[in-house]
């Protein structure tokens, strides 16, 4: 639970009105969709690396990629269809694509 | 029968409303027990409105609230009958469930659907018939039946023109995607969003809340938004069974069927 308020926290920073108005790195949207993926699917997220297949490394099947995909989709606050994502499997590749709707 | 426990589905009467549980292992794919069940229990609808307010559809399968049509059992009777009593089982089939799904569309008390994790194509349709969708914050939406060279069968196209603009109704339709739940609200679909494992909950307060008013005039404003576009659905029985009988069917269903890789729910 505290590390997914951290999560959140470093997310609303990260979209503070306060700050001036900018996309967040490539690098950060990876960090955040490694963190959730870590959190929800309960692996350490030491283990996740940016260009793991993430059904492999997760043990996920495809409807449970649905559900990360709507994860994502909530926490960045976007719509991403997926057939956008049709042969993505890799986390890098997978924060791209998201990184183009932001 | 105030209660039922069958082998796809369940309903009892809480605090005066109907709840009809989904509960058919691995996301209440449904086939031809499901529709055998949903017909016992549009026959008993009359007899349980009598002593209820509201009905309650929801799931409770942790995927979701329906993944649709049962896929392999369609393309396992296309496989073992001769193609022309393969399509006659298609079009029972179809007005099987059309006759369910206008018994519910139609039936004289306030029906939610509360639902949760994948809602596609034939559990979507399930959905629509309701007068309300209450939906879990992680639910997700799609009509995947182009993928499969088909339309949806159960209703959706017309309950979709009858509740969405054409616009948005084409997108979701020729594209194939999903869609998650502030998409579904955005559009109009969607009119109560529920915290995650919420939604039978949120679906008891709002049945809880209609069950405050006079039943008749509940009913008589019912009959009066929700028109039932019979003649549409007709014609959907119709261009599904003309699509049905096309090979590009067949092989559709059997990269389905056959597809064991990871990402068979994905366009």
């Amino acid at each position: 639970m505290r590390e997914y308020s951290r999560i959140c926290r470093e997310f609303v920073i990260c979209n503070s009105k306060d700050t001036p108005m900018s996309a967040p790195t490539a690098d950060h949207t990876l960090d955040q969709i490694l963190n959730l993926a870590a959190l929800h699917f309960k692996v350490p997220r030491e283990k996740l690396t940016p260009d793991d297949d993430f059904f492999k490394t997760l043990g996920i099947d495809s409807l449970q990629a649905l559900d990360l995909l709507t994860r994502l989709e909530d926490h960045f606050s976007i719509e991403l269809p997926d057939y956008e994502l049709q042969g993505v499997s890799d986390f890098r590749t997978l924060a791209n694509r998201i990184q183009t709707r932001l | 029968m105030s209660d039922f426990k069958g082998q796809t589905l369940s309903w009892q009467i809480v605090n005066g409303a109907i709840e009809l549980a989904l509960h058919r292992d691995p996301c209440n794919e449904i086939g031809s027990l499901t529709l055998d069940e949903l017909e016992k229990f549009a026959a008993a609808l009359p007899e349980l409105a009598n002593g209820a307010h509201a009905l309650i559809v929801h799931s409770t399968m942790k995927a979701g609230f329906s993944a649709g049509a049962d896929l392999r059992e369609l393309f396992q009777r296309g496989q073992e009958m001769e193609k022309g009593a393969a399509l006659r089982g298609v079009r029972e089939f179809l007005e099987r469930i059309h006759s369910v799904m206008n018994t519910l569309d139609a039936a004289p008390l306030t029906t939610i659907a509360a639902v949760h994790g994948v809602t596609f194509g034939g559990g979507f349709e399930l959905a629509l018939v309701c007068d309300i969708i209450v939906a879990d914050r992680m639910a997700r939406f799609c009509f995947p039946e182009l993928r499969l060279g088909l339309i949806p069968g159960f209703g959706g196209i017309p309950r979709l023109k009858r509740d969405l603009g054409n616009a948005v109704v084409r997108d979701l339709l020729l594209t194939g995607r999903s869609f998650n739940v502030m998409k579904a609200q955005q559009i109009g679909l969607v009119s109560q969003i529920a915290a995650e494992g919420e939604a039978l909950r949120v679906a008891r307060a709002t049945a809880s809340q209609v069950g405050k008013f006079d039943r008749r005039t509940a009913a008589a404003a019912k009959e009066f938004v929700k028109p039932i576009p019979y003649e549409e659905l007709k014609r959907e029985i119709d261009i599904f069974c003309d699509l049905y009988s096309r090979p590009a069917v067949e092989e559709g269903l059997r990269r389905f069927v056959e597809n064991e890789g990871v990402q068979p729910y994905l366009p």
